[in-house]
Order: C-alpha cells, then structure tokens, then sequence
C-alpha cells in the first residue's frame, strides 16, 4: 500500500525528493523465498494436472469403468484456476497491490463467464430444452402449434388451438376472455393504434428483401429445407 | 536523455553528475504526475486495464471451443489425442520458469542488482525462444506436413471425424495467437534490456519491468489454461 503523500506545493512533480531512495516506500519487494515457494507449488500443480489426466485413462483402462467427461474437464481446469490464481495473486503482485487492479481484473473475468456461461448454458440444455418442450415449439420461430395456454372452452377443458402462430394466438386468447367476437377486438385495437391501424399481418409475412449480396434472398428454398425431417 | 534538476548531492547538469548518477536516479515523473508513486500506479492501471482486453480476446477462442467441443466431441478427442502432451508439459515448465525470472528481475531492478536484472531478462527471452523452437519445429511443422491442418487446407486421411478441421482452426488459432503475444513480450521484454544496459532501472524507477513483466505473466496464465484445454482434456 502507498502511503499518503501530502503534494509538496514547492515541488509539485517531486523532483527534488526522488533520487534520494527513501521515498519509494510502499512498493512490495517479494522475497526470494516466496518467489521460489511459488514456483515451486505452479510445478507440482503443472505435474499433478498431467498426472491426474493420465491417471484417470489409466484408470478407466485397468478397471474398464468409463468415467464421465465432466470430471476430466473439472480436474484440469480446476488445478489451472488455482494454478492461474497464484500467478495473478503472488507474481502478478494483486495481492500486494492496490484493490483497484484486483477489482478491474475481476470484473473482466466476470464478464468472461458471463460470455462462457450463458453459451454453455445454451448448448448444454438444448436437449434436455427440446423434451421438456416437445409438441410446444416447433421450428421456424414463429410459434406455429402453440397451445393456447389458459384458456378453456365451455366444458373447462384446455383450448388447443394448433396451427395458430403466437400472434394470433394472442388474440384468440383475448377475444375468448375478453372480447367474445373478432369485430369487438378489431375495433378496440383500432382504438388502441389510432387511425393509423392496419390490417394484422402474419408475423412471417413475406416482404420484399434486397442486400448487397447478389441471390441471398432468392425465393428457392435451400436444399436441406425440403429434406429436413423437422 | 533530459536533465533535470536532480537536487542534491551531486550538481545537475553538470557532466560529473552524468558521469555518477545512474539514469535510474535521474529519471522524474512526467511532468502530468504529481510524483514517482502516482505515475507508477497510474502506469500499472493502465496496463490491468489494457490486459482485461488481451483476457477478452482470448475470452472468444475459449468460447468457440466450449462451442465446437459440446457441437463436436469426437472431433474434440480425436484431435485433442493427436498432440503430444510432453511437448505441452515442456512448454508449461518452460513459462513458469520464464514467470519466475521475470519476477526476480523486478526484484533485482528494486534492490539495484544490475547484473542479475539483466540476467533474467536474457534468461526470460532465452525461455521464450525455447518457447517457440517446440511449438514451430516440434509441434507445427510436422503436424501440419501430415495434412492436419485449419478448415479447407486440412489434408489427414485418417481422421474418425468431419468436424476434425473445426479443432485445427481452434488449435492454430489460439496457440498461435499465443505465440504470437510470446513473440511480442519477447521484443518488449528486449527493449527492457537495452534500457536495463543503460541502468534505465533501479530501487526509485523500475516501471517498465515491472509493466512488461505483467504482460509476460498474462501470457504465462494463459498457456495455463490453453495447456489442459488442448492437451489433457479428451
């Protein structure tokens, strides 16, 4: 930790107290023992990473049992945290050092799970995602098939209502419990919107596109839209 | 070289004070800073500030592997099973030792040893060039000679994959821009020498080692994490 300094107004660069070596207190000399402690725990943890990684293919040789993916991956990069931790902590100096440095660093390593988690998160659960999802979501994106969630007819029993897109599916939801005909909610979306309404459009309506890019939006279907089993 | 009023003992700008005050005794603040301390501090923020951007650069290709490797697994394992982890092993050892120089060369510049400070850094270059010689001779070379290389130029008929060339541009793309940040600090670390020559460092003025020392350790800590990603986790 630097001390304090009071600005000397008769020398405010301080180049007339530099120079004399005892105003430079405040900067952390490491001592050599704790520089040779350190490299020598990144070397055994650099050892003991490739000795656990070969050890469990060892071990999944010799006993025939298949250890899952996920404990080779944690291992590996768990030693590498730690090992990555006492660099930044001790060599790097955070630990000596103003809180400043350490709380810039670490708020870029929390953006960098932010990044890493949330596409993990993704790719991870698409599976287990489509199960739980499967016969509520079909492929496009437009939410053709959905359930028409929380309505129910004259008996109590769900509405389904599949081969609606989630647009319209909206307003079937609001004119069973609100409206009761499709005029009453025409007109108090007009109401809503101003003179300026217009007729609802599918939310996949074909406009018109155009790019740079001479073909990209040709009306041809690309060939694995025909062959897809979806 | 400027001088500048350097207060006692010796007279400044007088030819005996160049002749007995190291540079390192002679150099000032920037005239912005209120002192030695504040420039110093200001220097260091600024330099976690820019490495927060080489993590986040470096962010990106880890990303794209955990991508392609939960898309792509066997391809993952295929290629992961074709580098040699001694090689990778050896080029760890070699960084930790190149950290722990760089290290005791800003120990050396704060306790004035000129001779060993100039000693680690040759020494950290040394290790960087060892660095490079296994990654280029031993690893590059003869994989890309059996064809396993990045996207279209791939040329391995005995892969089990055929998202194979997927984990080359991975590899080649984050190992090599790796290397070349080693390269890079190599020519910082090199200039630190030079002006290590000229006594530039010493107990009141040692920022530039200690700067380009922090660069070198964020490329050592990243080769921590690219070393079990690419060698050891299949």
């Amino acid at each position: 930790m630097a001390a304090h300094k009071v600005t000397d107004l008769n020398d405010p660069h301080g180049n007339h107290s530099a120079g004399h070596g005892d105003d430079h207190h405040g900067h952390t000399i490491l001592p050599m023992w704790l520089l040779l402690v350190t490299i020598s725990a990144l070397m055994f943890l650099t050892v003991a990473t490739v000795a656990v990684a070969q050890g469990e293919v060892w071990f999944m040789e010799i006993t025939g049992y298949v250890l899952p993916h996920w404990v080779n991956v944690v291992v590996a990069l768990s030693i590498a945290t730690v090992k990555a931790i006492i660099v930044l902590a001790i060599f790097m100096q955070l630990y000596f050092d103003k809180p400043l440095n350490t709380a810039v660093f670490t708020s870029c390593i929390l953006c960098v799970a932010l990044f890493l988690g949330f596409s993990m998160l993704d790719l991870g659960t698409r599976d287990f995602m489509h199960t739980r999802n499967d016969g509520h979501i079909t492929t496009g994106g437009n939410g053709y098939g959905l359930e028409l969630r929380g309505a129910v007819d004259a008996d109590g029993n769900p509405v389904t209502l599949s081969g609606l897109n989630v647009v319209q599916a909206a307003r079937q939801r609001a004119i069973l419990s609100v409206y009761g005909t499709e005029e009453a909610l025409d007109k108090a979306t007009a109401k809503k919107k101003g003179k300026d309404y217009d007729a609802l459009s599918p939310p996949d309506r074909h406009v018109a596109r155009t790019g740079l890019t001479p073909g990209l939006f040709d009306d041809a279907a690309p060939a694995s839209d025909t062959s897809s089993d979806h | 070289m400027t001088t500048l009023p350097a207060g006692q003992p010796s007279a400044p700008g007088t030819e005996a004070h160049e002749q007995t005050e190291p540079l390192w005794k002679r150099t000032k603040a920037a005239s912005h800073f209120r002192n030695k301390d504040d420039e110093f501090d200001a220097c260091k923020l600024g330099m976690w500030l820019f490495l927060t951007t080489e993590v986040l650069l470096f962010a990106g290709i880890f990303v794209a592997y955990g991508v392609f490797r939960m898309l792509y697994p066997e391809a993952w394992a295929a290629g992961s099973k074709s580098l040699g982890v001694g090689f990778g092993l050896a080029n760890t050892i070699i960084l930790l030792i190149s950290s722990f120089t760089v290290a005791a060369a800003i120990r050396d510049a704060q306790l004035n040893r000129q001779f060993w400070l100039k000693v680690n850094l040759l020494i950290t270059i040394a290790c960087g060039f060892a660095f490079l010689f296994i990654k280029f001779f031993f690893e590059y070379s003869p994989k890309w000679a059996d064809g396993k290389r990045p996207g279209a130029w791939f040329d391995y008929p005995y892969t089990t994959s055929a998202y194979e060339p997927l984990w080359w541009g991975v590899y080649y793309v984050g190992t090599g821009i790796h290397a070349a940040h080693v390269i890079i600090g190599m020519g910082v670390l090199f200039f630190m020498y030079l002006k290590a020559r000229k006594k530039a460092f010493g107990p009141t003025h040692y920022t530039g080692v200690e700067i380009a020392g922090l660069y070198w350790h964020l490329v050592d800590v990243i080769w921590i994490f690219l070393f079990p990603l690419l060698y050891l986790v299949h």
